[in-house]
């Protein structure tokens, strides 16, 4: 066992990071709030268009594209498409499909739709098998990956299917990362991978090395890694759980883009990786003592000098940062509080931005949100820009959301 | 009296409009540097004189605050407390009532990184969201150093104690509570709440569990009961508390307890012993744990624990009980332990009754009288042994023994007459017995479980066994002297003098077995419409084996011969086996911000076998039946949640099951001294087959941070039995009657419930809850009354109705009604014949709390039992006590009173089908009594003096 202790002190040596990254020291606790003029100096409202086809219920994804507003509803299963001025544009429907995840893909102005087949269920150890053993199986199958071209046709591109596709995986460049959750009894070595770079059914890369013997935490629990996209469709933002630094993908190396040092309480003690468990109640406990610990990152976007994230704690808290890169301040988004540059919109629009494009970040907010503030929202705002008037008079609780185009100043672009 | 204390629920509002004059305070919070508004701000009011917290918020997202119930005339400052920011500190005070005064904006200065915090507020937040937890932090309540967990629990904003002591969160029923993830000394919510110190608790969590006893396939949260964690502070995971005491009163009435409990990390022990001869039975035994707590005799619902039962009682017994885990893990959702329990009980009864039971005939009306006197002797041991291990999500072992034994002596001597529409006498019995018997149980059972919920492993391994097996041995030995005379019969007199030596051994094994994997096994990983698959097999095995050997006295001979009619040996076998498939689905939707359902559906389709052989000395008993049926059983569930609004849950469970006439319904063994009630079996019985519906909806507010929580429930029940089992009953002369078994084609039951609460905290101290109940059951059995066909109806009504009002730490009061009435009628082609009871019963308790150590109770109890012949029985029973808490509220002195009024009777009517019975026993007699109580309290190890309290705050200005 000291062996492999010794073995994963080397893994996890990062050896394959590109030049030193100094350390920033953050608090959460003692995170900034800002009055939005400090960073916004503007927001428009966009109204989506709500017809019978386009109402959708759940934004479990959202895509601005230079020349649109792309959703992802998993209530209702469906992509909807919506121009830059919320005029409804294309619905995507595939049946007996599950869409599980919608991905831009800027070089061809597609998106990239990985859906699974809803006759079957997988479970993850069979996936680990099946990749293992692939026999002749034809995958496509099981999974379904297209490219759905946004032009004016919307016309639809089949993928082939990887074998990989049984696990997560994310469109880069006509590969794809993989994400190895968790121990796999399939694989012989006994160093597995939990980002893999795969060219069709072959891995070309492999981060993020792990023990895969039993015990250890890929055992009891999936180590998950987040991937977002940049700007550039040649790099990406991943995360692996419990690691306070957010890494740059590129097509042949992964280097530090913001190396956080968090309070003790906040981060997960080294010796979680190399502790082998018992069984799963001293696990459980470990992770609960833990509770505090930052496991994840995710919504990582990258605006001017503004760097937007929000950290998943063990104990399911979500907060959502902005670290402003120019003073290494952190900002909590929840302390963000309204103004006239924003003409005194809900509080929560801060904490909702998901998106940038261009000069703009972009956030959401129901119809039933505005509504709740909407007289305290008219009394603050003597003067309204027209649009604007039009939509707070059009509120109505079954519409579509609205889609907030906020223009930052220049401290952000410092 | 029951008008007397109708007033007192007019005047309850009274209490509650008598609040105090307050004004109210607003202001923001603002960064000085940046000005901008700094939301979560903690804004504190506390009183000058004593540094005791008034009011507290937190500022909204724009920095604002409003704080109302403000006292006026009083010097109080305001702490304005921000994390990174130096804390701010205003004197004030409000000068008249209706008055706001307006701090407007309220700059706070950034701290620097190396100023030290000023000031120790410690989290003056008292609830929030931790993650999916909802954490409760007893820090922010300020209480003395005797303060248990229940008295935070009662300043806890959404948090309802009830009156029968269940806790809800926001509507939401905590099922179990938990200390440091583990059940506490038998899992009691009291034995934690009212012993555990305030200030040895770091948090309470509450949040979602898995029901273990409902978990099915699915994996969805719907099976998931509340539970509430208390979390101890890491210095106070050890400790001792209990309570000795002993009380002595008129009427030669005594109590005496002495209850022990320590704990630490891994183990629990407590021993309990006690005596009382005040007919308590709640408390003892068992239950001494969560019956004695250190603040038992303070709760809010008090039942006057058993003064009104039937009979007089003594009880003495001594309990043990260890509970070790072999984690020191403290999380509820993984375990893995063992728990052993010893209890000795030793029970003499002795009840005297008199009895009045009026049967309606066809034309006439038979009376008896009977006068009973019983005296029981019993001695019983115990003892259990519980095994459980939950390492993983979806993997259980259980494993439970248990051994019982009891030695019971019984005597007791009962006179029965009977005569025809009360004047014409008939028939009377005079039956003396003396019985010995000695029983020895032992049980086992368990069960496994192992389910990949989660598919993260292989499915195809999911399994779920349970097995029980059991061993019961009695012998029994008796002897029944009965005369019965008939004023009517050719041959007036008959006496029998009858002795009764009686073994039985029972044996029974069951074995469930569902093969959960059964779908990914055929299939593979095609989920068929996720349609869950299971197969289960249920197989039980049960033999009993009587061995019975009756002798009468023969006054010729003066001998005991040998009785061949009651002398036998018999030995019952059954066999079930019952395969099947289960077929299960859920449906969910779930809609961001708005709502989410949940539908289940289960069907159970199993087919049952059954063998039924009974071979005995006796001919006609020996027989070899085989019966075989479809019994299907639909399980379906729904949730509904919108948010912030309400939360609905429902299910309807509906099933078919065969039930086949026992061989004492087809040749029943008749022993000739039950005199009035002889039964006739009939061996061309058909089985029955019993159909069963129920639906159950509740509904409750779904909203955080409200002043007012309601929930409602409504249930339903419809039984139909086809085939069902009735009888004939033929009377003869002497008002005596034989029933002779018969099938009919249907008999029917329907059972209504609703039931619903509401509660409201009006301010920090008052708060008001009011709870209804009521309930419908119907049963509509038809039969033959001396062969004329007749159906009777049993009809009941029960409304109850509770309000209670608590202004903590001065007075609380419960007043509650319940009205309940029984009807029965008997149809036939001759004529109807009905019979109406109805029982009210009005009670009401006070607790005032005249000082910290000085408590008076008092507590009125008023029936009014109205039988069948429309005579009413009525009786107020008045108890009182007075309680002193000395030595720092370790010892306790008691004075206490019972039946004031001298007017406890113990009354019970009962109408059934053709017959009204009417029973009175004797019970306590009024009483007074002293009490001393000491008890013994440490926690945490060590220096325990030195530790600060941790609800106190420190404040330096």
């Amino acid at each position: 066992m000291r062996f492999l202790i010794w073995i994963a002190s080397l893994c996890a040596l990062p050896t394959f990071i590109r030049g030193q990254e100094t350390s920033l020291y953050l608090n959460p606790e003692t995170a900034l709030g800002a009055k939005a003029s400090l960073f916004f100096h503007n927001a428009e409202l966009i109204q989506l268009q709500t017809t019978k086809e386009s109402y959708f219920s759940n934004i479990a994804g959202f895509i601005v594209t230079p020349a649109h507003f792309v959703f992802l509803d998993d209530a209702n299963n469906a992509v909807l498409i919506f121009n830059n001025k919320g005029q409804f544009q294309f619905k995507y429907k595939k049946r007996r499909y599950k869409i599980k995840s919608i991905q831009y893909v800027r070089e061809k102005n597609a998106l990239f739709i990985f859906s699974e087949n809803k006759n079957y269920t997988i479970p993850q150890t069979k996936a680990q098998q099946m990749i293992q053993h692939p026999g002749d199986r034809n995958f496509s199958k099981y999974i379904n990956l297209e490219l759905l071209s946004l032009d004016n046709k919307f016309d639809i591109q089949a993928l082939p299917v990887t074998k990989f596709a049984l696990h997560n995986i994310y469109y880069f460049n006509e590969k794809y990362l993989v994400e190895n959750k968790r121990y796999n009894k399939y694989l012989k070595d006994t160093i597995a991978y939990h980002l893999n770079v795969v060219d069709g059914n072959k891995i070309i890369q492999s981060y993020f090395p792990f023990i895969n013997i039993p015990k250890l935490p890929p055992y009891y629990k999936d180590i998950s890694i987040s991937v977002d996209p940049t700007a550039s469709d040649s790099a990406v933002f991943v995360h692996k759980d419990f690691d306070n630094t957010v890494y740059k993908l590129t097509q042949d190396s992964i280097f530090p883009a913001y190396k956080f040092v968090f309070p003790a309480a906040n981060t997960m003690p080294s010796d979680f990786f190399s502790t082998s468990f018992k069984d799963n109640i001293l696990f459980t406990d470990y992770i609960k003592n833990h509770d505090k610990v930052i496991a994840s990152y995710n919504n990582m976007i990258e605006h001017k000098n503004l760097f937007f994230f929000t950290t998943v704690s063990r104990n399911w808290s979500r907060v959502n940062y902005m670290f402003n890169k120019t003073n290494n301040q952190l900002y909590d988004l929840a302390k963000i509080t309204t103004d006239t540059t924003v003409y005194f919109l809900p509080q929560k629009i801060f904490e909702g931005i998901a998106e940038e494009e261009g000069d703009y970040l972009y956030t959401t907010i129901s119809n039933a949100d505005l509504l709740k503030e909407k007289a305290t929202i008219q009394s603050k705002n003597t003067s309204m820009p027209a649009e604007m008037k039009l939509i707070f008079e059009g509120l109505n609780k079954f519409n579509n959301p609205v889609v907030i185009r906020l223009t930052t100043n220049n401290i952000a672009a410092q | 009296m029951r008008k007397l204390l109708t007033p007192l629920f007019l005047t309850l509002p009274l209490f509650l409009t008598a609040q105090k004059q307050a004004g109210s305070i607003k202001g923001s919070v603002y960064d000085d540097v940046n000005d901008y508004a700094l939301q979560s701000a903690s804004v504190t009011v506390f009183k000058t004189a004593d540094s005791s917290v008034v009011e507290f918020q937190l500022s909204n997202n724009n920095g604002e605050f409003y704080i109302k119930n403000i006292p006026v005339k009083t010097a109080l400052f305001l702490v304005v407390t921000h994390t990174g920011y130096k804390q701010l500190i205003k004197n004030f005070e409000l000068d008249s009532a209706q008055s706001i005064k307006d701090f407007k904006k309220i700059p706070m200065l950034v701290k620097g990184n190396d100023e030290m915090e000023e000031v120790v507020v410690k989290a003056i937040q008292p609830i929030r969201m931790n993650g999916d937890t909802l954490e409760i932090n007893p820090d922010a309540f300020k209480l003395d150093s005797n303060a248990v967990v229940e008295d935070m629990l009662l300043r806890v904003p959404g948090l309802t104690i009830w009156g029968d002591g269940t806790i809800t969160m926001n509507g939401r029923k905590l099922d179990k509570v938990y200390v440091d993830g583990k059940p506490f000394f038998g899992g009691a919510t009291q034995t934690a709440t009212q012993n555990l110190p305030k200030n040895a608790i770091d948090k309470i969590q509450i949040y979602q569990e898995k029901d273990l006893s409902k978990i099915k396939n699915t994996d969805e949260k719907v099976d998931s009961l509340y539970a509430m964690n208390i979390k101890l502070k890491e210095d106070k995971k050890k400790g001792i508390f209990g309570k000795v005491g002993a009380g002595y009163g008129t009427d030669e009435r005594y109590t005496s307890e002495g209850v022990l409990q320590a704990y630490d990390k891994k183990n629990q022990f407590g021993i309990a012993v006690g005596i009382n001869n005040i007919n308590k039975s709640e408390g003892t035994g068992e239950s001494a744990f969560e019956g004695n707590t250190f603040k038992s005799n303070f709760r809010i619902y008090y039942d006057g624990a058993g003064g009104q039962n039937t009979g007089i009682t003594r009880r003495t017994y001594g309990n043990l009980k260890w509970q070790h885990s072999f984690s020191d893990a403290d999380n509820s959702q993984f375990y893995n332990r063992i728990t052993a329990d010893y209890g000795n009980l030793n029970t003499r009864q002795d009840i005297l009754s008199n009895s009045i039971n009026i049967q309606n005939i066809n034309d006439y009306k038979l009376n008896s009288i009977g006068d009973s006197k019983n005296l029981s002797v019993a001695t019983s041991n115990n003892a259990k042994l519980m095994y459980e291990n939950r390492k993983q999500y979806g993997n259980f072992v259980n494993f439970t023994a248990s051994y019982n034994n009891q030695h019971s002596v019984n005597d007791s001597r009962d006179i029965t007459e009977v005569s025809k529409n009360g004047i014409e006498p008939v028939s009377k019995t005079i039956s003396q017995t003396h019985s010995i018997s000695d029983n020895d149980n032992m049980l086992v059972f368990g069960f496994i479980r192992s389910n990949d919920a989660g598919q993260l492993e292989d499915p195809r391994k999911n399994y779920m066994l349970f097995f029980s097996g059991g061993y019961n041995k009695t012998r029994s030995l008796s002897n029944t002297i009965n005369q019965f005379d008939s004023f009517v019969d050719t041959i007036p007199s008959n006496i029998i003098d009858r002795r009764y030596s009686r073994d039985n051994n029972d044996y029974h094994v069951g074995l469930t077995l569902n093969y959960d994997g059964f779908k990914n096994l055929l299939m593979g990983i095609y989920n068929f419409y996720n349609i869950n698959v299971s197969l289960s097999n249920y197989i039980n095995i049960s033999k009993s084996e009587q061995n019975s050997i009756v002798t009468d006295l023969d006054t010729a001979t003066h001998n005991y011969i040998e009785n061949p009619l009651l002398t036998y040996l018999n030995t019952v076998t059954d066999f079930t086996y019952s395969p099947g498939l289960n077929l299960n689905k859920s449906f969910s939707k779930f809609i961001r911000e708005k709502y989410d359902y949940w539908i289940n559906i289960s069907l159970d389709l199993p087919y049952q076998l059954i063998n039924q052989r009974n071979q005995s000395s006796i001919l006609e008993r020996n027989i070899d039946r085989n019966f075989a049926t479809f019994a299907p059983r639909l399980n379906l569930n729904y949730q509904y949640q919108k948010v912030n609004r309400f939360r609905i849950y429902s299910y309807v469970f509906g099933n078919i099951n065969l039930e086949q006439p026992s061989i004492d319904q087809l040749y029943p063994i008749v022993d000739s001294t039950e005199r009035y009630n002889m039964i006739v079996g009939n061996p061309n019985l058909k089985a029955s087959t019993a159909r069963s519906v129920t639906w159950n909806l509740d509904i409750s507010r779904n909203k955080m941070n409200v002043k007012s929580n309601y929930n409602a429930g409504f249930n339903l029940n419809v039984n139909n039995t086809k085939n069902a089992i009735s009888d004939n009953v033929v009377y003869d002369g002497s008002g005596r009657s034989k029933r002779y078994l018969i099938n009919v084609k249907n008999q029917n039951n329907l059972r209504v419930g609703f039931n619903s609460r509401f509660s409201n905290t009006i301010d920090k101290k008052n708060s008001i809850s009011i709870s209804y109940n009521g309930s419908y059951s119907n049963n509509n059995r038809p039969g033959l009354v001396n062969s004329i066909a007749a159906t009777s109806t049993n009809s009941s009504v029960l409304n109850s109705f509770n309000i209670q009002y608590n202004l903590i730490d001065k007075f609380n009061i419960t007043l509650g009604e319940s009205v309940s009435t029984n009807k029965s009628l008997q149809k036939s082609q001759q004529q109807d014949i009905s019979s109406k009871i109805k029982n009210y019963s009005t009670n009401s308790n006070v607790n005032y709390f005249v000082t910290k150590s000085l408590t008076l109770n008092t507590s009125l109890n008023y029936q009014n039992n109205r039988a069948a012949n429309n005579n009413s029985m009525k009786a107020t029973i008045w108890n009182a006590s007075a309680i002193y808490r000395f030595m720092k509220q370790k010892a306790e002195v008691k004075f206490s009173a019972f039946d004031l009024l001298h007017e406890n009777k113990n009354i019970s009517n009962f109408v059934n089908q053709n017959s009204a019975t009417t029973t009175i026993s004797n019970g306590l007699q009024q009483y007074f009594m002293i009490t001393f109580s000491y008890y013994p309290r440490k926690f945490g190890g060590g220096s325990s003096k030195n530790n600060h309290s941790s609800g106190v705050m420190i404040i330096s200005k």
